[in-house]
């Protein structure tokens, strides 16, 4: 273990979300407060009539741009591929230069700090769950893949043909890789094999709290000393074509159904809620870094925000529902507050969990009022991009630490009737932000937030 | 097939040995092996397999590889004869 440090650096960001690729990307979409939201495929509806018709879907990104070759793109499961992408956005807009030839393990480590001082930390919901389902279908069609791909041609209106031939997907045949892409670590692992980094390559599973526990646990790292760098965020990609994660939380009856027509059904802390908008995921990743390590390499430049606390805790109170006890709410608090020596009035802005279920908003805003009053200003990113699950908190923690060194909280959208008398940004609004609060709460009763500090230019 | 598409295959076969690979050129050479010569490790011949099915629509039975080593040129004769066979 090297010195205990004692500062932390966000100098770089990298997002993938339904706004598009680049943490610049999901800036512009949050503070233009653009619905991301649009239709369902309607041959969902065939085999299931759904309480929620809209979707938050991902776009691919264009893999070659980021030097994946087809080869690594056959190989890496989805979620896998949109952390590469997302770490490679990260690595660069910190300014990390790159070995010009490879590790053994392929990839091209960092120049300006040794690989045994790089770690991962990585969040996740489901991993790489959809990959065996590829198998599956390998395994069930394959007795039927000539006719399939000539009825796919002759009937370009049958919705069933068409969705059993893409189910032959891009692999047809017993995928070798399913192991590798399905384990949830993979995802820390494929990151570390990009970057050679060998101090430690971990991943997180806290359903929606994933993102924010994987920040803060590579936060509690670079203090301890076990790291310099690390690249930390959340990840998640249901790959859902044909809905069944969707469905899964539709049944739960836990997202937005219909309102006044497409863009408006999400609305998080309004008296009309119904639901969380479903995202198909996404990825946030940031480069986190001991203020030693940004003086040795001269990056002063690349800080963009400080981060100075993290807590978590667990409700033990139900594996879906919200606890309406606040006590582990603020047993999270207590603890991230404690790190980074505050009171709850230094907290200027709150990124909120925000998700729109009618329980978690009441819940949360009862939680807020009690603990910080109307003084912070509270809106809500998913009511932008969606729920991206795993990946939410991170690309949260994009945002945050964006509002902060932008000074500028974006409108939570779609909240015409709030649910409490708070400080809620009804529409994108600049203010002097020192202090900001980015927290999450997943099933299974994680609670997670972390506290981010504006940067004033004093490096010490 | 023509000597024009022989020559179109091998070229594809190369552009992907040398894609996965990492090879300084995208070179066909029908006596060189993938493993010994080319240098591929394990996980780099399943590599290879994934991409030559993605390219090719073809699959590698375990039981068809000779045990003297994969060359280009078996990779050439083995893929002339599953598209030959797609066809027919």
């Amino acid at each position: 273990m090297g010195k205990y440090a004692d500062r932390v650096f966000v100098t770089g960001l990298g997002a993938v979300s339904a706004a598009g690729v680049g943490a610049d990307v999901l800036w512009d979409a949050c503070v233009e407060s653009r619905s991301l939201a649009t239709d369902v495929p309607s041959r969902w509806e065939r085999y299931y009539n759904s309480t929620s018709r809209v979707w938050a879907p991902l776009v691919e990104p264009d893999y070659r741009s980021f030097g994946i070759r087809r080869s690594e793109e056959l190989l890496l499961s989805r979620p896998a591929l949109l952390g590469v992408v997302s770490t490679e956005m990260a690595s660069n807009s910190a300014g990390l230069a790159r070995a010009t030839s490879a590790t053994p393990g392929g990839g091209y480590a960092f120049t300006d700090v040794a690989p045994e001082r790089v770690g991962v930390f990585v969040g996740t919901g489901l991993g790489g769950a959809r990959s065996p389902f590829d198998n599956y279908a390998a395994h069930l069609l394959a007795g039927m893949k000539d006719t399939l791909k000539a009825l796919r041609d002759e009937r370009p209106d049958d919705l069933l043909v068409q969705e059993l031939a893409d189910a032959l997907g891009a692999h047809p045949r017993v995928n070798p890789m399913v192991i590798c892409q399905t384990m949830p670590n993979a995802l820390a692992a494929n990151i570390a094999l990009r970057i050679g980094a060998q101090a430690v390559a971990e991943t997180f599973c806290a359903a929606c709290a994933s993102g924010t526990v994987a920040i803060g646990k590579a936060y509690r790292a670079l203090l301890a000393g076990e790291v310099d760098i690390a690249l930390a965020g959340g990840i998640e990609h249901l790959s859902d074509r044909a809905g069944g994660v969707f469905m899964g939380f539709d049944r739960l009856q836990t997202l937005a159904s219909p309102f006044t027509g497409v863009g408006t059904e999400n609305r998080p802390f309004d008296a009309d809620r119904s639901g969380f908008l479903f995202s198909e995921g996404g990825a946030g990743m940031a480069v986190l870094e001991t203020g030693a390590s940004v003086k040795r390499r001269g990056a002063e430049k690349q800080i963009i925000a400080e981060l100075v606390g993290f807590g978590q805790s667990n409700d033990a109170f139900s594996i879906a529902a919200i606890s309406p006890q606040h006590n582990a709410f603020t047993q999270m608090l207590r603890a991230a507050l404690v790190d980074a020596a505050l009171t709850p009035d230094s907290i200027d802005y709150i990124n909120t969990h925000g998700t729109g279920t009618v329980l978690n908003d009441a819940t949360e805003a009862s939680f807020i009022e009690n603990t910080f009053g109307d003084k912070p200003l509270l809106n809500s990113t998913k009511s932008i991009l969606g729920h991206s699950i795993g990946a939410a908190g991170a690309l949260e923690f994009v945002v945050t630490a964006l509002s902060l060194k932008h000074q500028t909280v974006h409108a939570s959208r779609n909240l015409s009737k709030p649910i409490a008398k708070l400080n809620f940004a009804l529409e994108t609004t600049e203010a002097p932000l020192r202090y900001a609060l980015s927290q999450n709460f997943g099933f299974g009763g994680h609670n997670a937030a972390l506290v981010l500090k504006h940067y004033d230019g004093a490096l010490g | 097939m023509s000597d024009q598409s022989v020559a179109l295959l091998e070229s594809r076969i190369a552009a992907v040995v040398h894609e996965v690979l990492q090879t300084p050129t995208a070179t066909f050479n029908e006596d060189l092996l993938i493993r010994e010569d080319l240098g591929a490790d394990s996980m780099q011949v399943i590599a290879l397999m994934i991409a030559f099915d993605a390219e090719f629509d073809v699959e590698f039975n375990a039981d068809a590889i000779p045990a003297s080593g994969v060359t280009m040129g078996w990779l050439r004769d083995f893929i002339a004869t599953a598209l030959a066979e797609q066809k027919a």
